[in-house]
């Protein structure tokens, strides 16, 4: 299929729970955030100057795109845009250039994706569960169904770039997401040992294409003191390392996504997320690795969305997507 | 003559999105005042907008008058304040900032309870974690079962509960707006002799009453779609307006509504039963949606609603808005301005 360049159309998704924050703009004029949307490079977006090059997802009626010209899904979370995924799949045209497809984004949060990462030599891949809690006994009730151990780490599944909401270390120990605004949210628990609460090394890798940028930093969960003088144990060969993301790289379908893992002192990685695009955290909040990466690969991704042909969907045709 | 056309972002910054007809998101205006386009229009050909917090520009510090768009205090306290004190008294305000604090529900009771007539429940606002709070709130404050309670920043009923005994009370527990304001309310019947419950909603303008709709259902919560009994026969809404307005106690209490409330534009919704010359006042407030857009396609019986319903209030209210010298603010206050619109 030839892409048309200058005819780029953007995805964009109203959150399942149709929320955003508004603000009033230079001009006077109020506007509205959305949060985890894709981060596209500043010159990349200058390219958008038509407002029929948006798209608004979640629509039952919504009209098709137009049959040309390469789509950028701008959803980078799944469990905000559940329904704009859904809605953008349906209605995305056959053959189009699809910049990290919404199959693709919606596979890399399926237990089954996780089932797949967990058959890596090397990579620990935690047990994981979502929930969507009306109770507060649905908590404690879903983990043990689903048998997961203490502890647990506790996040909102739509702030997942954030530090967790709650580290629960028992059954007894839940008053601290009691505390929460937790009714009707959804969230993701996360098994965890108790060695994974120590102060460790964390790595977060950022795919381009083919192409990575990555950087590491120490790494203590709320409660524990970020020790500066801390000593990593010894880390996993770095053969070995390459050889865990790359086989993580393999199962993977999108064109932009971050992995972040973490040393364990068993010279074993462990999977502690997955996203779609680069999440980078508002510099108001702290130094944040997003914001590292972000300068790193700002110049490969606007070269390959430049060129859609090294897309995914282009790489690999319809019928070869599994996602 | 310059005005203000004031409008702001609710205190929290959240807004919730939709897409409209041309397939834009856009977040909904939540708790702002709707006024028919023709309004809209006039307004926005004599004045400035400014959406708060930006700061006005020189030109919009002085306005000969304002238009004040945010109908709620809780989703506005910040903007609402800063109205009211950024702006001299002398200039007019269409609902000014004082008037739309004054219109909580919990605050119904003491402003129109004193109307012969209207019976006003009694509503207390408060916050809850556990069902023993909500007892104690019902117990200390004196209800009666059944009570409503609902979250305070919404309209349409939305997470409203009706609550018949203290086994109910857990329904209240863990809902979208656990933790937050709630105001409960002391329910009272108004179901007729047909076990029809019957809902007027009245338009205020310059405190004159204009009857805008009534609903009929079989279902106590008389709301949007719960309007069974008009459905099945729709010219019997407006037999019941031509006895509503022919009932000279029920057209007092309205005029008596217009006149003790400082808004300019607001609307009240009642439960009556004209069999018993009874009237219950649900609320009023600047929220509520008055006019709606005109649409084409419709049954005769749309376009005789639209010309008795909506046409004359829609008439007096562009008048209105162009005479600021007697928005209800320059009531008390000296009077400087003259023709707006």
């Amino acid at each position: 299929m030839q892409a048309d360049a200058h005819r780029y159309h953007l995805a964009l998704g109203v959150p399942d729970s149709k929320a955003a924050t508004c603000y009033i703009d230079s001009a006077g004029q109020p506007q509205f955030t959305i949060a985890n949307q894709l981060r596209l490079p500043a010159a990349f977006l200058s390219q958008i100057t038509d407002e029929d090059q948006l798209r608004w997802f979640y629509r039952p009626e919504n009209a098709p795109f137009p049959a040309s010209g390469p789509i950028i899904n701008c959803c980078a979370c799944f469990d905000d845009f559940r329904k704009a995924l859904y809605s953008m799949a349906r209605w995305l045209p056959d053959g189009a250039l699809v910049f990290n497809h919404p199959n693709a984004v919606a596979h890399a949060a399926s237990a089954q994706f996780r089932e797949g990462l967990s058959a890596i030599k090397g990579l620990v891949v935690p047990q994981q569960m979502r929930l969507r809690p009306t109770q507060p006994d649905d908590f404690a009730r879903a983990i043990a169904k689903v048998g997961l151990q203490y502890p647990l780490q506790v996040q909102f599944s739509t702030h997942l770039h954030n530090r967790p909401a709650a580290i629960v270390r028992s059954a007894d120990d839940w008053a601290a997401v009691m505390r929460l605004d937790w009714p009707h949210q959804r969230f993701l628990i996360t098994e965890m040992r108790g060695d994974d609460l120590a102060q460790h090394v964390r790595i977060r890798i950022t795919f381009v294409g083919g192409a990575a940028e990555q950087v590491s930093f120490a790494y203590a969960y709320p409660g524990a003191t970020l020790v500066k003088d801390f000593v990593p144990p010894d880390k996993m060969e770095p053969d070995r390392f390459r050889a865990v993301v790359a086989q993580i790289a393999k199962r993977v379908g999108m064109d932009h996504w971050t992995v972040e893992l973490s040393f364990r002192p068993n010279r074993q990685v462990r999977l502690e997320h997955l996203w779609p695009g680069l999440p980078v955290a508002n510099p108001k909040d702290g130094p944040d690795p997003g914001q590292l990466l972000w300068k790193s690969v700002e110049g490969r991704l606007q070269a390959l969305l430049q060129a859609p042909q090294k897309w995914r969907t282009a790489i690999r045709p319809a019928h070869q997507r599994q996602h | 003559m310059r005005g203000l056309n004031f409008l702001a972002l609710p205190d929290d910054r959240k807004v919730r999105l939709q897409i409209g007809e041309h397939g834009r998101a856009t977040f909904i205006r939540h708790n702002m005042l709707v006024l028919p386009q023709s309004a809209t229009d006039a307004i926005h050909r004599n004045a400035a907008t400014l959406w708060y917090p930006h700061p006005p520009s020189d030109a919009a510090s002085e306005p000969d008058w304002i238009v004040n768009n945010c109908t709620d205090p809780d989703t506005f306290a910040g903007a609402l304040q800063w109205l009211e004190e950024t702006f001299q008294a002398h200039i007019p305000v269409f609902n000014s900032a004082r008037a739309v604090a004054a219109a909580t529900r919990d605050n119904q009771a003491a402003r129109f309870g004193a109307i012969p007539g209207l019976t006003v429940p009694q509503a207390h606002r408060f916050r809850f974690e556990t069902e023993d709070d909500l007892r104690r709130v019902f117990e200390d404050n004196a209800f009666t079962f059944p009570v409503l309670v609902r979250p305070v920043e919404f309209q349409a009923g939305v997470g409203m509960q009706r609550i018949d005994s203290h086994d109910d009370w857990a329904s209240l527990l863990y809902s979208r707006w656990y933790r937050k304001d709630h105001v409960m309310i002391q329910f009272i019947d108004t179901k007729t002799a047909d076990d029809v419950y019957l809902k007027v909603r009245v338009t205020f303008i310059g405190g004159r009453p204009y009857i805008r709709h009534c609903k009929a259902a079989s279902h106590w919560l008389v709301q949007g779609q719960q309007n069974d009994v008009i459905v099945a026969r729709p010219e019997y809404e407006l037999e019941l307006i031509d006895a509503l307005e022919a009932h000279e106690g029920f057209m007092g209490i309205c005029r008596q509504i217009g006149e003790i409330s400082d808004l300019d534009f607001f609307g009240a919704d009642m439960g009556f039963d004209l069999a018993s010359d009874r009237f219950v006042l649900f609320e009023a407030n600047p929220s509520m949606s008055m006019f709606f857009p005109e649409r084409v396609g419709r049954e005769e019986l749309y376009f005789i609603r639209r010309k008795r319903l909506q046409i004359p209030a829609e008439e007096h209210l562009n008048d209105y808005i162009g005479k600021p010298a007697e928005w209800r603010n320059m009531r008390s206050g000296q009077s400087a301005a003259g023709s707006a619109v």
